[in-house]
């Protein structure tokens, strides 16, 4: 039967199925985010497979696939015998080339929205520039 | 992994009428298999003709194995089954129908058809012919679980029960996907269960198989485009796999198949325009290829 | 006015070849008539004779069946008629116009056997007494079957309200009643008889609730019967039990052959017992019986062959669609499933057919009858007629009723050739008519047993819907 979850951070992520991003995605896309914003940091313990899928009654293969493919990335690292944690934070590999590809879906739709409301290209940036700056 | 149900060239025609045509399909140990159609396109057909309970008029189909037809006595023991209309007798109750089918199988697991019972809250000791219609599907369903089988093959398991029933229901088949050597094959056309618990999908389409594969995949390459360009759009994209495409003056909507992210880069330069990919849910994508 | 001529088709059934067999039947009928008209009385040739015989009396008989068959079924089943508007309405007057047409024709048809022989049709009052006897009897038959098929309970209230009377009749030894079979010959009181008849009926018929398409459900009938059945069924023991229980829908083939063929077992053997018990008190009624209606032994034995052949057919028409999740759950081959199903059919034909035809076998021992073998006969000729049947329900072939009539006429054809054995065969040839026939069916049931157990290989499942209930007078499919 299912035991309690003893794992907080496993209500922390929010599934739609009926989306049509994959979960997988959806999941990697919010472990990703919330690693890079510090909002799980380092060493951080993640919930099981069997948890989180329990939790958002998923298929565990899709959130196994989503937690392999994280840790290729070198986001999650796997502990033998214990659950997988957050890896240290270190210098991706590749430029910010590389980086600023993962915004890119991001920006297309803010691109897009922005000529639906008729706005230049400067007052996007004029406040984007302003968003960084307030971000701890 | 190994093949657990497979089917090769299948067809089946009733009278005059032809209800499955040149299916050839795999279903690997460990998955969780949906199969998606309309109402009338033949997914029952194919999940009985699959189970040997009617002979192919062409072609062949396989089960652990062994010809459908002739399934071994231990083959059939490794699966559950629960038809979409229920064949429980109408005039004995919820536990006299455990009992028997219990007596029939080799290896009844009572804890869990207890526990079951009650999570789901099934009345056993009212006759079977006034429980409801959704207590009925919950008993049948319950009594292709008993034995533990390795293979479960469900045709519409959730057409009558409630979110709630639904939900626990879901939970019980995700127990199983958790377990690498039980494979769930199910029939439906309620396309948000899928979305949560298949992992394989199946699309069938007048008999035809119209899509399978990963579920994932054909989020991922099944997409709406949607163009907008400075200059007004030819009627020819040039993109090869368009389902369905609307062009006004200098935007558009395009829903293509086969979508690779490579293919946007060389599209927006041809088209000198600015592409966004909207990504599709199961319900629209499978309107889209049905239209 | 369609709407009348609508419902008549429903009542004669809608299929095909089921107008095509009667059209067939009726012009084999005018044709046998107009032969033994035009052969002259007496016939010299045994062969016209048989022709005409034939068309004459099994044709007759097996229209009658096809009626009888047809009218169970609609009295049995009326909740279909509930959804047509004024549907019930529409098959009254659907039947008011066919069997007047029916006992017409008959009346015609007997018109021109006996043209030119005032003799013979002295006996029926002429044509006007014959029409309306025939109809009386038609009407009388509807009755009964009305009795039958309202639901088990009136069947059960029926056979004891009959018992009692009966044992009345043989307490009381009724002087009266020879007056009463006196009335037979009256016209007018047959008349009355008949419109009394329909009148119960009709009532019968139309009194029932009218179902709005909210409470359209299967409707609950109170049957006793079920009562004291269903109160048994606790745990299943082992796993035969289980198996049977799931094959029949019952837990023991006693059950199932008495839900299936409790009105036909009741209503055959009142009828055995019935002339039994009069014909002790007051013999002169099987005389007057044998006189009026020569052929009734025959009758009685086609009723009763053709309701056993089409019990024991749905038994197993029933078990074929049942045996569908025995497949995937039970532990069988196809061959070991066969063997399994043959063997509940057989205990199903044991019961079903043992009882009736033990009955009947001493009721026709017991009176006194033409000479001829009757007691061989009501054993020997139906039980490999009975077995066609059997084997032909494992076939799974498409529409019931023709192959139910199938073994039906072989034995019709049999018993004939007895009737005529008696005055127009040999002995020798006679005797090797009894042991031929017999052994031809018999050759015959295990050829189709032979490609039933082949044909059990390749099944077709999606073509056999289970049969949720096998009911004794409707059955709900899937």
């Amino acid at each position: 039967m299912t035991k309690p979850n003893d794992n907080p951070t496993v209500r922390v992520f929010v599934l739609q199925p009926t989306s049509g991003v994959p979960i997988y995605r959806q999941l990697i896309d919010q472990v990703r985010r919330m690693v890079l914003s510090g909002q799980l940091p380092p060493g951080t313990e993640m919930p099981s497979v069997r948890d989180v899928a329990e939790e958002y009654t998923v298929n565990p293969t899709t959130i196994s696939k989503a937690y392999s493919l994280l840790e290729l990335e070198g986001l999650l690292q796997r502990n033998r015998g214990k659950p997988m944690t957050v890896a240290a934070l270190r210098r991706r590999h590749g430029a910010v080339t590389n980086r600023l590809k993962e915004l890119e879906p991001q920006i297309d739709s803010l691109v897009l929205a922005a000529h639906q409301l008729d706005l230049q290209a400067s007052d996007l940036i004029d406040l984007i520039e302003r968003k960084m700056q307030e971000d701890p | 992994m190994n093949t657990v149900v497979s089917a090769a060239n299948l067809s089946k025609s009733i009278g005059a009428k032809s209800i499955l045509r040149d299916i050839s399909m795999e279903v690997t140990s460990g998955h969780v298999v949906g199969i998606l159609g309309k109402n009338g396109a033949g997914k029952t057909t194919l999940l009985e003709v699959l189970l040997g309970f009617s002979p192919p008029t062409s072609g062949s189909s396989s089960v652990f194995g062994n010809d459908s037809l002739r399934l071994p006595v231990h083959s059939k023991q490794r699966i559950g089954f629960v038809p979409q209309r229920d064949e429980l007798i109408n005039e004995i109750t919820g536990a006299q129908q455990l009992s028997l089918i219990g007596s029939l199988s080799h290896r009844w697991n009572g804890a869990l058809i207890e526990r079951l019972v009650a999570s789901w809250e099934i009345p056993l000791n009212t006759r079977i012919k006034d429980l409801s219609g959704g207590e009925r599907q919950k008993l049948s369903t319950i009594l292709a679980l008993g034995h533990e089988p390795q293979l479960l093959v469900l045709d519409e398991p959730a057409s009558s029960l409630d979110p709630i029933a639904r939900r626990l229901f879901l939970r019980e088949i995700l127990d199983i996907a958790a377990d690498e050597a039980r494979t769930v094959l199910f029939s439906t056309h309620i396309v948000s269960d899928l979305e949560r618990v298949a992992n394989r999908v199946v699309i069938v389409r007048e008999g035809h198989i119209a899509w399978a594969g990963e579920l994932d995949t054909l989020k991922e390459t099944v997409v709406r485009l949607h163009v907008d360009a400075r200059h007004a759009l030819p009627a020819a994209f040039g993109l090869d796999h368009v389902i369905r495409q609307q062009v006004a003056g200098a935007r558009a909507s395009i829903v293509a198949s086969h979508w690779h992210p490579n293919l946007k880069e060389e599209l927006e330069q041809r088209l000198d325009a600015q592409i966004s990919v909207e990504q599709m849910g199961l319900e629209d994508i499978f309107v889209e290829l049905h239209s | 006015m369609s709407g009348v001529f609508q419902a008549t088709r429903l009542f004669y059934s809608a299929g095909w070849w089921r107008r095509a067999f009667l059209t067939a039947t009726l012009l084999l009928m005018i044709l046998s008539a107009l032969i033994e008209h035009a052969a002259g009385h007496p016939l010299n040739s045994f062969t016209v004779w048989l022709i005409a015989a034939a068309g004459q009396w099994i044709v007759t008989l097996a229209g009658l069946l096809v009626m009888a068959g047809s009218i169970f079924r609609t009295a049995s089943a009326p909740q279909a008629l509930r959804l047509l508007p004024f549907g019930r309405l529409r098959l009254l007057l659907g039947l008011l116009l066919a069997l007047p047409l029916f006992a017409a024709f008959d009346t015609v048809l007997s018109a021109l056997q006996h043209l030119g022989d005032a003799t013979a049709a002295a006996g029926w009052a002429g044509e006007v007494g014959w029409f309306f006897k025939t109809l009386a009897l038609e009407s009388l038959f509807l009755l009964l079957c009305v009795l039958i098929a309202a639901s088990q309970t009136s069947l059960l209230l029926f056979a004891i309200l009959l018992a009692l009377a009966m044992a009345l009749a043989i307490v009381f030894p009724f002087r009266a009643l020879s007056a009463l079979l006196a009335v037979w010959h009256e016209t007018a009181a047959l008349f009355l008889l008949a419109l009394c008849g329909w009148a119960v009926f009709a009532a019968w018929y139309l009194r029932a609730p009218r179902i709005s398409v909210l409470n359209w459900r299967e409707e609950q009938q109170p049957d006793l019967l079920h009562h004291f059945q269903r109160r048994g069924s606790g745990a299943v023991s082992s796993r035969a039990a289980a198996i049977r229980y799931q094959l029949l829908g019952e837990p023991s083939v006693i059950g199932a052959a008495l839900r299936i063929a409790g009105p036909i077992v009741v209503v055959y053997m009142m009828l055995i017992i019935v002339v039994l018990a009069l014909y002790r008190r007051h013999p002169e009624i099987w005389s007057h019986m044998m006189r009026q209606w020569p052929v009734v032994s025959i009758y009685a034995q086609l009723i009763l062959a053709s309701s056993v052949c089409g019990s024991e057919f749905r038994a197993v028409r029933a078990m074929v669609g049942r045996s569908r999740i025995l497949w995937i759950c039970g532990a069988q081959t196809r061959a070991e499933s066969f063997a399994l199903c043959e063997r509940i059919a057989w205990s199903c034909f044991a019961v079903i057919a043992g009882l009736v035809l033990a009955v009947g076998a001493v009721g026709w021992m017991l009176l006194p009858h033409r000479p001829g073998n009757w007691a061989a006969a009501t054993i020997v000729f139906p039980v490999p007629a009975i077995l066609c049947c059997m084997y032909l329900a494992f076939m799974n072939v498409g529409d019931r009723l023709p192959v139910v009539l199938i073994p039906a006429y072989v034995f019709l054809y049999a018993a004939f050739y007895l009737e005529a054995s008696a005055s127009h065969f040999s002995p020798a040839v006679a005797a090797l008519l009894q042991i031929a026939v017999p052994a031809a069916t018999l050759a015959g049931a295990a050829c189709l047993r032979r490609i039933a157990a082949r044909r059990w290989q390749n099944i077709d499942w999606l073509t056999v819907k289970p049969e949720i209930a096998i009911g004794g007078l409707s059955t709900r499919r899937a």
